[in-house]
């Protein structure tokens, strides 16, 4: 998969920018806060329809503007893509796939590209919140299955709906059975869907396990043992949490059933996928609380080329790399690491302040941009 | 430049409308300037005379100005078959397609809790009586997929079974004309579950 041309309008600091693309590797240079990462985000949403960033879409809209446009021109495998995403600060998108209109811009602009974004914020994967690895899980999904971005959206709302009838049941007295009449409609939508977020999600993680453990284990000097965890909200016991769907929705059934108390003293839908969380286990130690700065490092980069692996299994496509600012964070030895682990046609792009990070190898028949408030200063292929 | 005060206020009455817009508002209120006095006022007698004389249908909740309404107090229908839609929008969709002979009920609405919405605050007891006191052969849920319509027609189901001994629910499939590549997978996972036998 290969990026060839990106055309950016009103979108962030840039007002017109149109790029193309012909080296394997890409490096943006620039000061803090010039629109480095905002070249990297708009590449990424283009994979997964969201911004890795940004709260709501309007912010992506430059405050001059109405509108931020995406045009990018990608070659696949076998055949080449024009898209065309129009964000409108009022939430709105409109999307054009080689000219033809489309009618669910969200959705259908998954599927067509893929990426995976290696950026700072990635660092916190392990010690932050249960949040930022759901995130980061659905956004893998969503570029892996075309439904599942669906599902997530429907499993959502139902939540929602059945958070404001939990509320309203504590405001307002109802009688028990109508109240578990009114619920039972949306934990039936709830176990549909959510059911499926779970198996989807549990395929995914078998997937990516074995390449996550490999990498961390080569990059420890076999010293270092990966283990991944999903812990289930539904699942107490990890051993009973299997790849069926018939099974999950049963067990999720009967859970909601038995935490219909609990639920409605805390008004909350405290069961299902937006409650649960991963757990990385390193040597079988929780590394949420034991690994060190250094382990942590490794360990996310490991589960970065791991997730470039899976996609790469899964779609038949190299996606493009996109990392973002983190090279400053990884040592020689890691980003040798990453250099020699990368698969040989993949397309790269790369942040950084400090061109000096970075490693003369990676530099190697580099295309390298100088940004600056959004404009290109200078465009140069470099030598070494 | 501002509006003169009457001319604002118009605007202004004309923006409350679904889907206009200030422009389309200020395109309105001018044409209505320019219109004489006698078609304005046959305008406002015909709203109001639309506003007074429509009500709801004692029986099936449509908007009607006879009660019972047109459908409701014809013989050609088929009472027996009851189908339950949300609004009077959809009733008149159904209609159009000629297809349907039986009789309708309005809910006025999906269950939503985030807007507020209830079982109770829809017309349902209504739905429920007139089982009760009529036998009814059929009642089609034909509410929208989304996860409200999803949700209230679930709870239909529920209710209505020990009433009625066959409740239906309108297809899921594809859409007719379209072409089968370009079919979104969950309508299209939703169509091959659904198959028919030709």
């Amino acid at each position: 998969m290969f990026l060839k041309k990106l055309k950016l309008a009103g979108f962030r600091n840039y007002i017109d920018f149109e790029q193309n693309f012909n080296h394997l590797k890409t490096i943006i240079i620039g000061q803090n806060a010039q629109g480095k990462s905002n070249i990297l985000e708009a590449i990424n949403i283009l994979a997964t329809s969201q911004s890795d960033r940004a709260e709501r879409d309007s912010d992506i809209v430059n405050w001059n503007g109405e509108y931020a446009l995406i045009f990018a021109n990608i070659e696949t495998k076998d055949s080449e893509i024009d898209i065309a995403l129009q964000i409108n600060n009022t939430g709105r998108r409109k999307l054009k796939i080689n000219g033809v209109p489309k009618r669910a811009p969200q959705a259908d602009l998954l599927g067509n590209f893929f990426a995976v974004m290696f950026s700072c914020d990635d660092l916190f994967l392990i010690k932050g919140t249960p949040s930022v690895r759901r995130k980061w899980l659905d956004y893998v999904l969503f570029q892996l299955d075309m439904k599942y971005h669906k599902t997530l959206q429907n499993y959502q709302k139902a939540v929602t709906q059945k958070n404001a009838l939990l509320k309203k049941a504590q405001e307002i007295s109802m009688s028990p059975k109508n109240l578990k009449q009114e619920l039972e409609i949306w934990n039936e939508q709830i176990i549909n869907s959510g059911s499926q977020i779970l198996l989807d999600r549990l395929v995914f993680f078998k997937e990516i396990q074995p390449f996550a453990r490999d990498f961390l284990f080569e990059l420890s000097k076999e010293t270092e043992e990966l283990n991944l965890i999903y812990e289930s909200t539904i699942f107490k016991d990890k051993n009973e949490l299997k790849a069926d769907l018939s099974y999950i929705k049963e067990t999720f059934r009967s859970m909601l059933e038995s935490s219909f108390a609990e639920e409605l003293s805390r008004g909350q839908a405290t069961l299902g996928p937006h409650r649960d969380d991963l757990k990385f286990l390193i040597n079988d130690k929780e590394a949420k609380s034991f690994a060190s700065q250094g382990q942590q490092r490794s360990a996310v980069l490991a589960l970065k080329l791991a997730e470039l692996k899976v996609i790469e299994k899964r779609k038949g496509e190299i996606p493009v790399l996109l990392l973002d600012d983190v090279f400053a964070e990884l040592d020689e030895s890691r980003q040798n690491f990453l250099l020699h682990h990368l698969p040989e046609n993949i397309q790269t792009f790369l942040t950084t302040t400090h061109i000096s990070d970075i490693q003369k190898e990676f530099l190697e028949g580099a295309q390298i941009l100088k940004v600056k408030n959004g404009l290109i200063l200078e465009n140069v292929e470099c030598k070494t | 430049m501002k509006y003169t005060k009457p001319l604002l206020k118009l605007i202004e009455e004309f923006q409350k409308f679904p889907g206009v817009g200030p422009k389309s508002a200020q395109r309105m209120a001018f044409h209505v300037l320019n219109q004489d006095i006698q078609q304005i006022e046959e305008f406002s007698k015909v709203i109001l005379a639309a506003k007074t004389q429509i009500k709801k249908c004692s029986v099936c909740k449509n908007l009607s100005a006879d009660d019972p309404c047109e459908i409701c107090s014809a013989s050609s229908r088929d009472k027996k078959i009851i189908c339950v839609v949300s609004e009077s929008k959809a009733l008149i969709a159904i209609e159009r397609t000629n297809e349907f002979k039986g009789a309708y009920h309005v809910l006025g609405g999906l269950i939503s809790p985030i807007d507020g919405i209830g079982p109770d605050n829809l017309t349902i007891k209504d739905l429920l009586s007139r089982l009760g006191k009529n036998e009814v052969r059929e009642v089609i849920v034909a509410l929208d997929t989304s996860i409200e319509g999803e949700a209230t027609t679930l709870y239909l189901h529920r209710l209505l079974s020990p009433l009625c001994s066959k409740i239906t629910r309108l297809g899921f499939g594809l859409a007719v004309g379209t072409e089968l590549e370009y079919a979104d997978e969950l309508t299209l996972a939703r169509a091959l579950e659904n198959r028919t036998e030709i």
